[in-house]
């Protein structure tokens, strides 16, 4: 009896050693904007976006609507880039659709008005009756030394499935939607009141 | 013909002595059979480091610590090793000790460089190897400072950032002063500043981000890198975080500065300054950057000693994670 239990004991511990790990799902975003009638002036500057906590992780992080005060961390779930990074590119992009001039953190050129955006929220908020990926930002336009408008943007957006893309998918949207809102609002010189 | 009881009692005497000899021969003398040279290096810190313990040279055990002997007068230690007479040392060879770790003693390594004497400094420092000033007990090997911790390098680093960026900014003035004078005089050798100030900036945004990955937990190398699990513990506690993070507010407005005096700068148009203007907007893009990494850092650094001063293990352990259920509770 004693050498069978040893051995299952070694054949087990054999198959936890060598079972692989899990296999990580690293997740890109690339939003894109609908090109518009870009306007020489004014010229804009993006700084690097900073992020508030978790949000600025490469790890995916969600809150289960049951426990909205606790970030979670997914374990094989990666985002390829830092998401306020993607936000920074989703800034510029976005900007660059309404006005000619625009550059971005790699490139802190002097311009008419600089775009300083923190990142608040960038989660999936999962329900029992469907999750959602969900962002929201701050963002302020700084011109010569001085806040001249200041505003807080946010979207969501149902996550189709547990799929890598599908949650990547959501989360562009996401973003493309924040962030068409804020350019929306630049253009037109009026801040809309956040909805979160 | 037996020998007399006396003569038996002689020999046996002589031949007992004679064992004694031989044994304590073989076990006092240090290499009894001259198979090995003694070679002496000077180090800071010997991390452990005690007589017998091993030397390697690429993986392969070459000898052994003989003694280890502290110099009163400078504060470091002489480490005289015993090696394999096989082993020559190149133009450009040093001693470094590989720390200890939970799983593996403190050993020596010995490191030869297969580059010419006239390149050693560099090709030793390109190593990571500081040498220890050898004292005058004729150390015949360099010996290497014992490396910064992730820890020290952090602090190191965060303090480093401020000074740049007082440099950059006093490098703005200065160029900007210039092109409001007479806007020719001075401005080649503004170039070599702002270059020299763009290479010790691209060295630290480097460093940053290697610190700001290793010190990310759950991915970073203090995770997995059994090596800083001793020294994680006990130096996290000795970190002043708080220190560190007004450094870095200090740090944070001096890049804020030095980004309007850029700005400032680069919007005068001066044509003679076209150099000069490509790498300050280099410049500033690099600190707001290093800026960045370096506050993720700091922050990793905050949340690091919280956790392991809960529970040591964690360093070893890393975190539990799990991916979230799928959306609805569809597969």
């Amino acid at each position: 009896m004693k050498p069978c239990a040893l051995m299952v004991l070694a054949v087990l511990s054999a198959c936890a050693a060598l079972k692989g790990g899990d296999t990580p799902v690293t997740m890109r975003l690339s939003p894109a904007f609908a090109p518009g009638q870009p306007v020489a002036s004014p010229s804009f500057t993006v700084a690097p976006v900073q992020a508030r906590g978790l949000s600025g992780g490469l790890r995916y992080g969600y809150v289960d609507a049951a426990a909205p005060g606790e970030i979670r961390q997914a374990a094989t779930y990666f985002w390829e880039e830092p998401p306020a990074d993607s936000l920074a590119r989703a800034l510029v992009a976005g900007l660059r659709t309404r006005f000619a001039t625009v550059t971005g953190p790699s490139l802190p050129l002097a311009a008419d008005r600089r775009v300083v955006a923190t990142l608040d929220r960038f989660e999936e908020v999962s329900a029992p009756t469907g999750a959602q990926a969900v962002i929201a930002f701050d963002v302020t336009q700084v011109a010569q030394g001085k806040a001249i408008w200041a505003g807080r943007y946010c979207a969501t957006r149902p996550i189709a499935s547990a799929a890598g893309t599908a949650r990547a998918a959501a989360f562009q949207d996401v973003i493309e939607q924040a962030v068409a809102a804020f350019v929306q609002d630049v253009a037109i010189g009026a801040v809309t009141a956040a909805s979160c | 013909m037996t020998p007399d009881s006396a003569t038996q009692i002689r020999w046996g005497l002589a031949a007992a002595l004679l064992a004694v000899a031989v044994v304590a021969i073989l076990a006092l003398v240090p290499d009894p059979f001259f198979r090995q040279q003694a070679i002496a290096t000077t180090l800071d810190d010997v991390e452990g480091v005690s007589p017998g313990v091993q030397v390697y040279f690429r993986g392969a055990p070459v000898g052994a610590v003989r003694s280890v002997d502290l110099n009163r007068r400078n504060r470091t230690f002489a480490v005289e090793m015993g090696i394999d007479r096989n082993w020559q040392p190149s133009a450009c060879s040093f001693a470094t000790v590989a720390s200890a770790n939970p799983l593996t003693a403190p050993r020596i390594e010995l490191v030869a460089l297969e580059t010419a004497a006239a390149q050693c400094v560099a090709a030793r420092r390109a190593y990571g190897c500081d040498p220890v000033p050898a004292g005058r007990d004729g150390a015949m090997l360099t010996g290497c400072r014992r490396p910064a911790d992730l820890f020290e390098t952090a602090a190191l680093a965060i303090g480093e950032a401020a000074n740049v960026a007082r440099t950059a900014n006093a490098m703005a003035q200065t160029l900007s002063g210039l092109l409001q004078g007479d806007g020719t005089g001075g401005a080649g050798d503004m170039v070599q500043v702002a270059r020299n100030a763009t290479q010790t900036l691209a060295a630290l945004n480097n460093l940053s981000t290697r610190l700001d990955h290793s010190f990310t937990p759950g991915r970073g190398d203090i995770a997995v890198t059994l090596s800083h699990v001793r020294q994680a513990t006990g130096r996290a506690s000795e970190i002043d975080v708080a220190a560190l993070n007004g450094i870095l507010r200090e740090t944070r407005a001096l890049v804020a500065q030095n980004q309007a005096s850029i700005a400032g700068i680069l919007a005068e148009g001066k044509s003679s300054a076209g150099e000069v203007r490509t790498i300050l907007e280099g410049a500033s893009a690099s600190l707001v950057a290093t800026s960045a990494n370096l506050e993720r850092t700091s922050s990793s650094l905050g949340a690091l000693s919280e956790r392991l001063a809960g529970d040591p293990t964690f360093a070893i352990r890393g975190q539990r994670y799990a991916d979230p259920p799928p959306p609805g509770g569809q597969k």
